[in-house]
C-alpha cells in the first residue's frame, strides 16, 4: 500500500498495511525548509516544496496543508498580523457591534490573494504528490470559530452564553457557513483528497456541550454535508479536553475527528468504535517539541496500543507541532508503527 | 457585613444590568462598598469559581460573571476612593510580549478582581519593559504573566530575567499560566507558581497573601 491507500482504508473502516501517519507540521516543515513563516505564507510553491520535502524525509502518507488558522478571518475583515517567524494571527475584530450583523453582504472569497495561495499549494502538492500521497486540503476556520474571529473570544462566548440576541448570533453563523462552504468549493477542485476545518473554540474547553449542541455543532454538520456533496470525505478538528461532546462530535457525520492530546483516548476510542476514524493525537509541545525520544515513544506506543483492534486510525500530533519540534522525537514517533509488526492488525 | 442575595444571584447569573441596579440600592440604602465586596461578591465569584471547576459553569459563564462583577465594581471603586477603603492586595497581570492571547489572562483578572484584589490589566503583548514599570507605578505584590503559545512561552522567562535586572524580582512573586505552561517550566524559568485554571490562581494568590 501506498500512503494514500493508508489513508483511504483507514477512513473506509478496512485494515491498512500499517498505520498510517499524516503530520500538523507546517511550521516544522518551513523551518526544516530553511524559511521564515513569511516566506512560507506569501509563495505556494515553497509550501508546497516544504510539504513535500517533509513528506518524503519521514516518509509519511499524508500531507495536511495549512498555513495559519486566521485565512478566512482575514478575507472577512478580521486585522491581521504577519510575523515574520510565526504564522498569521488577528490581532483584533472586525465586527464591534453585533448588530453589524445585519450589514454584512455577500462576500467572494475567491479573488483573496491568500485564499489564492493555499489552494494553489493544495493544487501542486496534489499534482506532485497525489498519486502517492494523501493530500487533506485543511479549510481553515469552522463557521463558530470564524464567528469568534470575527467578534472577538470574549464578547462571542458573551454573546452565545447570554443568549439575548439569538437571531443575529445565528446570523453571523449563517454567514460564517457560507463563507467556510466557499473554501471548500474552491479546495475541492485542487483535487485534494480530503476537506477539512477546526473548529478550537467550540469545545468544553470554552463552551458548554449544550451550547456547542446549538451555536457550533449544526453548523459543522452543514459544512461536513458540503464537503460530503462535494464527494470528499471531511475532517474536523476541536483543540483541548472533549471528553463531553465526544458523542455530538460523532453526530457531525464527519468522516474523521482531529482529536487533541488532552482527551481521554480510551472514552474517545470505546465511543469512536467504527462510526469514525481517529485522527492524533500526541501531545505536539510537552512530549514531540519538549520531550525526550524514549517519552515520544511511550506516549506513541499508548496510543497505539488503545487503537490496536481498530483500523479507523491515523497517527498524529494533537495539534500543530511547534517549529523547533526536534527530527529525531518526530522519527521516533514513526519508529514505533514502522516497528509494529503488520499482524498486531490482523 | 452586608450580603445582598440578589448581588450574588446577578453575579451568579451573570446579569450585569442586574448587578448594576442591585448595587445602586444597596449603596443608597447605606451599606458601605468594602462590606458589599467582603460580604458578597467576594462569596460570589468564589462560587462561580467552584461551578466552573466541577465542569456545571464553561468559559462563557465566567465571564459573564466578571461583566456583571465589574458593573457592580463601578459603583464602588469611586466612592472607595474618596472614603480612602483600599484593596489589600494589588497584582499586575498581562499576556507576555508577542502573545496577542488574552482569554485566559482575562478570566484570571477577572476572579482576582471579583475575589478581593486590586487588579491592574495590562492587556496582551506586554513587552518586559511595561512589565517593570507597572511593577514600579503599582508596587504590587504579585505579577501573573500568561502565554497560550509555545512559541511566546520564552518570553515569560524573558520577562523574569528583566524584572531581576531591574532589581524588583525580590518585590513581587510572579504566577504564570497559559495553555502549554506546566509546573515544571515554571520552576525552570525561576517563576513563584503556576495554575492551570482561574480558580486555581486565586488560590495561589491567597496563598501567597497568607504567607507574605
Amino acid at each position: 500500500m501506498n500512503g494514500r491507500q493508508r489513508i483511504d482504508a483507514a477512513l473506509n473502516g478496512s485494515w491498512p498495511d500499517r498505520t498510517p501517519v499524516m503530520l500538523h507540521n507546517f511550521m516544522m516543515a518551513a523551518r526544516e525548509a530553511g524559511i521564515s513563516m513569511r516566506q512560507f505564507r506569501e509563495d505556494p510553491r515553497l509550501i508546497a516544496r516544504c510539504f513535500g520535502d517533509a513528506a518524503e524525509r519521514y516518509q509519511l502518507d499524508g500531507i495536511l496543508v495549512d498555513i495559519d488558522a486566521v485565512t478566512l478571518a482575514g478575507v472577512v475583515g478580521v486585522p491581521l498580523d504577519f510575523p515574520e517567524d510565526n504564522p498569521a494571527r488577528s490581532r483584533g475584530s472586525c465586527l464591534p457591534v453585533l448588530e453589524a450583523v445585519r450589514d454584512l453582504g455577500p462576500v467572494d472569497i475567491s479573488n483573496d490573494p491568500r485564499i489564492q495561495i493555499l489552494v494553489e499549494a493544495v493544487a501542486i502538492l496534489v499534482r506532485d504528490y497525489g498519486d502517492e500521497i494523501f493530500i487533506r486540503g485543511n479549510c481553515d476556520q469552522s463557521p463558530f470559530s470564524l464567528a469568534e474571529s470575527m467578534r472577538g473570544l470574549d464578547q462571542w462566548l458573551m454573546d452565545v452564553a447570554s443568549q439575548e440576541n439569538d437571531e443575529l448570533v445565528h446570523g453571523l453563523l449563517e454567514y460564517c457557513t457560507g463563507v467556510a462552504c466557499q473554501l471548500l468549493k474552491m479546495m475541492a477542485r485542487t483535487g485534494a483528497h480530503m476537506l477539512s476545518n477546526g473548529d478550537s473554540p467550540a469545545g468544553p474547553d470554552m463552551l458548554s456541550p449544550r451550547f456547542y449542541g446549538v451555536y457550533a455543532l449544526p453548523y459543522e454538520r452543514r459544512v461536513a454535508e458540503c464537503s460530503h456533496e462535494l464527494g470528499l470525505p471531511y475532517l474536523l478538528h476541536i483543540c483541548g479536553k472533549t471528553d463531553r461532546i465526544l458523542k455530538q462530535m460523532v453526530d457531525i457525520g464527519a468522516d474523521a475527528l482531529e482529536i487533541d492530546f488532552k482527551t481521554n483516548l480510551q472514552l474517545a476510542h470505546d465511543i469512536f468504535q467504527d462510526k469514525v476514524t481517529f485522527v492524533g493525537n500526541i501531545d505536539p509541545s510537552e512530549v514531540l517539541a519538549r520531550g525526550t525520544p524514549a517519552l515520544v515513544k511511550l506516549k506513541t506506543e499508548e496510543l497505539l496500543g488503545t487503537f490496536a483492534d481498530s483500523p479507523r486510525f491515523v497517527l498524529n500530533s494533537g495539534c500543530a507541532l511547534p517549529a523547533d519540534t526536534p527530527s529525531e522525537n518526530v522519527r521516533a514517533m514513526l519508529a514505533c508503527v514502522r516497528n509494529r509488526s503488520p499482524l498486531t492488525f490482523v | 457585613m452586608v450580603r445582598s442575595e440578589e448581588l450574588y444571584d446577578a453575579i451568579l447569573n451573570g446579569d450585569a444590568k442586574k448587578a448594576h441596579a442591585v448595587t445602586q440600592a444597596t449603596l443608597a440604602a447605606g451599606a458601605v462598598p468594602m462590606d458589599l465586596i467582603t460580604g458578597t461578591m467576594v462569596p460570589a465569584m468564589d462560587e462561580v469559581g467552584r461551578l466552573f471547576e466541577t465542569e456545571e459553569y464553561f468559559v462563557p459563564e465566567l465571564l459573564l460573571a466578571g461583566r456583571a462583577m465589574k458593573s457592580a465594581m463601578e459603583l464602588l471603586r469611586p466612592l472607595m476612593a474618596t472614603s480612602g477603603e483600599k484593596l489589600s492586595t494589588r497584582v499586575v497581570i498581562g499576556t507576555v510580549k508577542g502573545d496577542m492571547h488574552d482569554i485566559g489572562k482575562n478570566l484570571v483578572a477577572s476572579m482576582l478582581e471579583g475575589s478581593g484584589f486590586e487588579v491592574f490589566d495590562l492587556g496582551a503583548d506586554v513587552s518586559p519593559d511595561k512589565f517593570v514599570a507597572a511593577v514600579e507605578q503599582h508596587t504590587p505584590q504579585v505579577v501573573c504573566l500568561s502565554a497560550l503559545l509555545t512559541v511566546t512561552m520564552p518570553a515569560m522567562k524573558t520577562t523574569i530575567d528583566v524584572l531581576k535586572a531591574a532589581g524588583l524580582r525580590t518585590r513581587v512573586k510572579i504566577l504564570i499560566g497559559g495553555a502549554p505552561v506546566t509546573g515544571q517550566y515554571a520552576k525552570e524559568i525561576g517563576a513563584d507558581g503556576y495554575s492551570e485554571s482561574a480558580s486555581g490562581a486565586v488560590s495561589l494568590v491567597r496563598q501567597i497573601v497568607a504567607g507574605a
